[in-house]
């Protein structure tokens, strides 16, 4: 949409005090932005995290609610309310939470507090996997072989469309994402039994029961671009990354650029999400993910928010994506175009979770002491300290390793170094899996697809 | 019910394929089985190196007697207990309850993770914790199985 954006619109959209309606290691990193932008913050949290580092050098800080999320980090009144009590002018929702819920982005623009994310409209869509995947071919973004509707419901369409786009083939739910609501069926005789149970799950997990139905592919890499908007038709991306090496949907490792994909391939897959990006009217930062495989991309969903691993890219660009989020959601334009924008050298991050690296039992508890990385190239995105306790309230997520060097190689002998100078005492963590993790071969060849890391992970056990 | 006559169940427990004897005279119950297997008291969805309570640890070499014995179900980890399978429902457990090896006894929370605790060997429930919805830290008291 390029109707003028006029300026009694921008003066509204300008604030002076934002409230950081997260936790952890991302309410630190929008603190550190929202103060180099000469921003006042507003740091709230849950009874369990009032001891937070966060809390102490935020403007203000507010306790709004118990322990248990729903009752303070996902409790909309509730942050709301503070903002108004505090007068915050923005409200930053970090990653999770309520970072990706259409109806609260509306209801703080109603409430003439701007959300530092993009419009409810554009997070409705995106949330519904059909209706995004409409978009993204209206777009010319290649998507998974599959078609743009739910799933009919009379079971001769159903046989018909699945050996249409041919064996194995996934059933996801329209209201999933991340990993949930989905099943593969291998063969016709499956088709039937696992619809039936994709419904079920989807009507009590999503509560919509639309089901679509896509190739599965066997061997994937997960590759993901991530763009950023302004409300004057601006619209880049940043480069793209590998976030292959997951344990059940949950990615590890993450790194810029993904290995063994060229600017040639790459390329128009990226100038179709700024084109997608600009039909939808999309506003601020987003990443379009998608699986890689034989050469060819497929679209499997976008996410509206900041990610977990943006350091890695921003690491390679250069550009401070979160200063970016904030200056669009004020109304300013973008501060470069794409023919600025350079990706240089090869950048990894590694998340550190509160964890057996064996068990995977989650390992909440007191940190009696802790050494963390530094020199050239590194970087540690995290809230923790000794003598800080590990809320057991919460995800395991304590702190982000990242690293920056010329090459990949180089990339990995610094992430080396940079793991084994860490040590976290008086809780488990997964340190000594990733330490194994940045020594082993498949990976130094950037060869993983997204199963590789569950596959070295048994056969790790059964040795 | 004497020492001998108890010696001598113990004696039949042993030489048989009976993995668990209940003799009951009177007011006296005594109950014999055969540890053979440890208990592991944790079940979670993933695999757990389990924690055990201290009793059920010392009976792993003793594959012999247990004598109306106290089993103390501890926290494996730190986390957020629930005594319930959801909020508003009815607790897994309540004292006096009759518990079967292996029933789900409490969920442990931390960070997502859901974690059952479940009954090292089945008895009756004689103390429980007053913590609902609460933290308890790793080795705190969550039962006494009798």
């Amino acid at each position: 949409m390029a109707d003028p954006v006029n300026e009694v619109y921008l003066a509204d959209r300008r604030f002076d005090r934002v409230l950081i309606a997260n936790r952890g290691e991302i309410a630190e990193r929008i603190q550190r932005a929202c103060r180099e932008l000469g921003l006042k913050t507003v740091a709230i949290c849950s009874e369990a995290d009032r001891q937070a580092s966060y809390g102490k050098t935020a403007d203000s800080f507010l306790c709004i609610g118990p322990s248990n999320a729903a009752g303070s980090y996902l409790n909309q009144d509730a942050i709301l309310l503070a903002a108004h009590l505090i007068g915050a002018g923005a409200i930053h929702p970090g990653y999770g939470f309520l970072s990706e819920n259409a109806a609260f982005s509306e209801a703080v623009e109603k409430a003439g507090i701007a959300f530092i994310g993009p419009e409810a409209p554009s997070i409705a869509t995106m949330g519904d996997k059909i209706a995004a995947k409409r978009a993204m071919i209206l777009a010319g973004v290649p998507c998974v072989p599959g078609p743009d509707t739910a799933l009919p419901d009379d079971t001769a369409s159903v046989e018909r469309i699945a050996r249409e786009i041919g064996y194995p083939v996934i059933i996801k739910a329209a209201g999933g994402g991340g990993g949930r609501g989905m099943r593969v069926v291998h063969e016709a005789e499956q088709l039937h039994q696992a619809i039936a149970l994709t419904r079920e799950e989807a009507r009590q997990a999503f509560g919509s029961a639309a089901l679509y139905v896509e190739k599965f592919l066997q061997h994937p890499h997960h590759i993901e671009i991530q763009v950023l908007c302004d409300i004057h038709d601006n619209a880049v991306w940043l480069g793209h990354r590998d976030c292959s090496m997951q344990r059940r949907h949950q990615k590890v490792v993450e790194e810029a650029p993904a290995p063994g994909i060229s600017a040639d391939m790459i390329g128009p897959v990226g100038l179709a999400c700024v084109e997608a990006c600009r039909q939808i009217g999309y506003r601020g930062v987003g990443t379009f993910e998608f699986l890689y495989e034989n050469g060819a991309f497929y679209f499997i969903e976008m996410n509206t928010r900041l990610q977990v691993e943006h350091p890695v890219t921003e690491m390679t660009s250069g550009i401070d994506i979160v200063r970016a989020q904030i200056m669009v959601a004020q109304g300013l334009p973008l501060e470069m175009r794409q023919d600025e924008v350079e990706c240089a050298g090869h950048s990894f991050e590694c998340r550190i979770n509160a964890e057996d690296p064996e068990s995977f039992l989650p390992s909440a508890g007191m940190i009696s002491d802790l050494a963390l990385p530094e020199g050239q190239g590194i970087r540690v995105d995290t809230h923790i300290h000794a003598g800080y306790r590990v809320s057991p309230y919460y995800d395991s997520l304590i702190a982000k390793l990242i690293v920056h060097a010329p090459t990949r190689a180089d990339a990995m002998a610094k992430m080396r170094e940079a793991l084994s100078a860490t040590r976290i005492e008086g809780i488990s963590t997964n340190l000594p899996l990733l330490r194994a993790l940045f020594e082993d071969e498949g990976f130094a060849r950037g060869e993983t697809d997204i199963h590789y890391l569950e596959q070295w992970l048994r056969q790790r056990r059964g040795q | 019910m004497d020492l001998s006559k108890i010696k001598t169940l113990i004696d039949f427990v042993g030489r048989s394929n009976v993995t668990e004897l209940t003799v009951t005279e009177k007011d006296v119950s005594v109950r014999i089985f055969r540890a053979a297997h440890p208990a592991v008291p944790i079940a979670p969805a993933q695999v757990s190196t389990g924690t055990t309570s201290s009793r059920a640890q010392d009976d792993r070499d003793a594959s012999g007697v247990a004598q109306a014995m106290t089993v103390t179900v501890k926290a494996p980890i730190f986390g957020i207990l629930h005594r319930a399978p959801a909020p508003g429902q009815e607790p897994f457990v309540k004292i006096g309850d009759m518990v079967e090896e292996g029933q789900t006894l409490f969920i442990i929370e931390a960070m997502k993770v859901f974690n059952k605790i479940a009954a090292p060997r089945a008895g009756r429930i004689k103390q429980l914790t007053d913590v609902d919805g609460g933290e308890v830290e790793t080795g705190a008291m969550l039962a006494e199985i009798a």
